[in-house]
């Protein structure tokens, strides 16, 4: 094989590296599907990607901080706070609220206003003021999350409007499986739709390349006239925008508000990017990656959980994930250095003889 | 390679989207085409849902495990870990493995009630202990009645009140739970019930979310700045290790024969509330059966054999939960269990369950999480 040949190959070798989660979600769909017949039943998957659908959302917001190179800590603290004010202006107070009875569209117009107004301030704190992004942002997981309790008063609140719910808990095309009716989620053809829009604007719009750009390289980004300050503003608004849609998603699931809503799911939040193939160091990843690394994540759990794995194990597994997703990030920007210098000699004449 | 490049940078991630999509219609489709599986006849399967395993949640669940292998049941384990999303989860998995009854402790009443209703609507009954749902109605709920616990705490409040002044006056701090759970609500309201008709002695209310650090802080917070004569936890076992602590650290520990000793009464009955009154730092707990929460398999057998629940007064004797209770509730069916009375003079009795522990030797229990 000579050496074009080579590195064809070595390039497939790298496709697949690439788009390993695909590789891993269909080992693993496999894999539980063998082991319990619970597992593959219209019923069980239409839940994972009911469960999915909160997830899904925060990790686009946070895709598209992580891409820049920054993080976003607070996003499960804005969905809780976003979620509760907008529930607390629709019900009563019997159900916990505020007995204003706020008609259902405005108080989400609302929930998405306060999202993005709390995305812009931790944009302006982080691109604007020059703060770490890790330490802003775990100021505002923990500030936030103080004024939820506060506001709250550690009361939950319920009994939310249909037409509130219906995004995250409705469905649509119902049909009957033995005693179950089921339809398709409402809340997963959003996600889906959400991640189409997401990629289609990172991959094909000048915003999203501008993303792509100031993550990779700041500097370069600056020398190419991209105002990198404003475009990590506009990621943290979008993932402060995500938080509020995660939260509502949520809300309609459970039909209802409380105040631990989303504690502890950054950590999730991070691992299924990751694992989905967005570098923590920036400037790599797609949100079809992201996409894979939600599914996979919700499958490990589903999974696991009908195996009647102990919980315990449940978490090294999912930690064990995490690592190895991390590792290959790592092998695969030490192979692309590799490969790309191989390229480079291979393309230059130096030491050979010229006629 | 151009070709190459575009296969991989477009038509592999449309590829990806649609086949899950297909992957889910299809499935959606295939399952809905063939007819339900017929069920392994007589293996009677439940799924018990814990919100957390810690103070007393692991007695409840061993209970309730006890007296479903009694008749011959499995019993699916899962623990929630205070969030009420996982319960929603764990719950679908429940339905998933297509249990017979799901039995939960809910980590929020309110937000059971959705996935309670998804339960019920596809034809399994839905059971939960210790806490009651709010804003739904479920098969039937079990708990102590938490009324009279707290009124049992209150009356032991006043009864010492009355001893050390002649006349019950004084200060009392009140550690309530989270007030998001009736529990919390009932053990208070009972509470006041009783020491309401006191005018002369004072309640300051500090809520705690029923986390340990809470009932400390707020135990540091009032008792070093206010005269404090009684302490009232509405749970020990949550919180009687951390105020005993808290009073040591302020220098206010005393023993029950010293003059300056602070009065404790508390609801539970567990061991680490035994123990304190065994040492003569508190005095006084309404026991609450937590092992006997499992008793609700007798009802769940009832709604599986398709037999009528009737109203009215359910009594064994000599079992500290009798007489227990049947009434129908807003949220359904409700068994409430007599709570007893624990005073220094009854500490070891047999049958409290904060007796079969040794909290000096723990026994690790064993736990199928």
């Amino acid at each position: 094989m000579n050496n074009y040949g080579r590195i064809r190959g070595f390039t497939v070798l790298m496709v697949v590296m690439q788009n390993l989660i695909w590789i891993l979600l269909i080992v693993a769909v496999i894999a539980f599907s063998l082991a319990s017949d619970a597992f593959l039943t219209s019923f069980n998957v239409i839940n994972i990607f009911w469960q999915s659908a909160p997830l899904g959302l925060l990790v686009i917001g946070q895709a598209f901080t992580l891409i820049t190179g920054n993080f976003d800590f607070s996003s499960e603290s804005t969905m809780a706070l976003t979620t509760l004010i907008a529930a607390q202006l629709m019900v009563s107070s019997a159900s916990g609220g505020l007995d204003l009875m706020v008609f259902p569209v405005f108080s989400i117009v609302v929930m998405l206003l306060l999202g993005s107004a709390i995305g812009l301030t931790n944009g302006l704190l982080i691109s604007y003021l020059k703060m770490n992004s890790f330490i802003v942002t775990l100021g505002m997981l923990m500030l936030l999350r103080g004024i939820v309790y506060a506001v709250s008063s550690g009361n939950s609140v319920s009994n939310l409007p249909q037409m509130f719910t219906w995004l995250g808990g409705g469905t649509l095309f119902t049909f009957t499986v033995g005693l179950k009716t089921l339809g398709i989620p409402v809340a997963a053809i959003f996600l889906i739709v959400a991640f189409v829009v997401a990629h289609t604007v990172a991959s094909y719009r000048r915003f999203g390349r501008e993303v792509y750009t100031v993550g990779g390289n700041r500097a370069a980004a600056e020398t190419a006239g991209i105002n990198s300050r404003k475009v990590i503003l506009k990621v943290y608004l979008i993932s402060g925008l995500c938080a509020a849609l995660a939260g509502w998603l949520l809300a309609g699931r459970l039909d209802s508000v409380t105040p631990r809503m989303g504690t502890g799911m950054i950590f999730v939040v991070q691992a299924a990017a990751v694992v989905g193939g967005i570098s923590l160091f920036g400037g790599r990843g797609t949100f079809i990656g992201a996409f894979g690394g939600v599914l996979l994540w919700s499958i490990l759990d589903s999974g696991l959980n009908i195996l009647q794995v102990s919980p315990f194990w449940i978490e090294v597994a999912r930690g064990g994930l995490l690592l190895f997703a991390v590792f290959i990030d790592a092998i695969r920007v030490r192979f692309m250095h590799w490969l790309s210098h191989r390229q480079a000699l291979a393309q230059s004449t130096i030491g050979l003889e010229v006629e | 390679m151009k070709w190459c490049n575009r296969l991989f940078n477009k038509i592999v991630p449309i590829f990806c989207i649609s086949t899950a999509l297909l992957l889910l219609l299809l499935i959606a489709a295939c399952s809905s085409a063939t007819s339900e599986k017929v069920k392994k006849a007589g293996q009677v399967k439940i799924g018990y849902g814990a919100p957390l395993l810690a103070s007393g949640q692991a007695e409840i669940m061993q209970g309730l495990i006890k007296k479903a292998e009694q008749k011959g049941w499995t019993v699916i384990t899962t623990n929630a870990d205070s969030d009420s999303e996982r319960q929603a989860n764990q719950i679908d998995y429940f339905m998933s493995m297509e249990v017979d009854a799901i039995v939960v402790v809910p980590v929020d009443s309110q937000a059971i009630c959705a996935p309670a209703r998804k339960a019920m609507s596809a034809g399994i009954p839905f059971y939960t202990i210790d806490r009651a749902p709010v804003g739904c109605q479920i098969n039937m709920t079990v708990l102590s009645d938490n009324f009279m616990a707290g009124k049992q705490a209150g009356e032991a409040m006043i009864d010492l009140l009355s001893k050390r002044y002649g006349n019950a006056r004084g200060t009392v701090l009140e550690l309530q739970g989270d007030l998001g759970t009736n529990v919390a609500v009932l053990r208070g309201n009972g509470f006041h019930s009783v020491i309401n008709k006191y005018s002369e002695v004072e309640v300051i209310s500090k809520p705690t979310e029923w986390r340990a650090e809470k009932f400390a802080s707020a135990t540091v917070d009032v008792v070093s700045s206010k005269e404090i004569d009684g302490i009232y936890l509405q749970s020990d076992c949550v919180g009687m290790s951390v105020v005993i602590s808290a009073l040591e650290q302020l220098g206010k520990k005393f023993p029950r024969d010293d003059r300056r000793h602070i009065l404790i009464t508390s609801v539970d009955g567990c061991p680490e509330g035994l123990k304190a009154i065994r040492e003569g730092y508190a005095d006084a707990a309404a026991n609450q059966p937590l092992p006997d929460f499992g008793i609700i398999v007798d009802w769940i057998e009832k709604e599986l054999k398709r037999e009528p629940i009737e109203p009215g007064e359910v009594v064994m004797q000599g079992a500290p939960w009798s007489p227990a209770k049947v009434t129908r509730e807003q949220s359904g069916w409700q068994l409430l269990l007599a709570t007893t009375r624990i005073t220094p003079e009854n500490i070891n009795d047999s049958s409290l369950w904060g007796n079969s522990h040794n909290p000096e030797s723990p026994t690790p229990l064993k736990v199928n999480p």
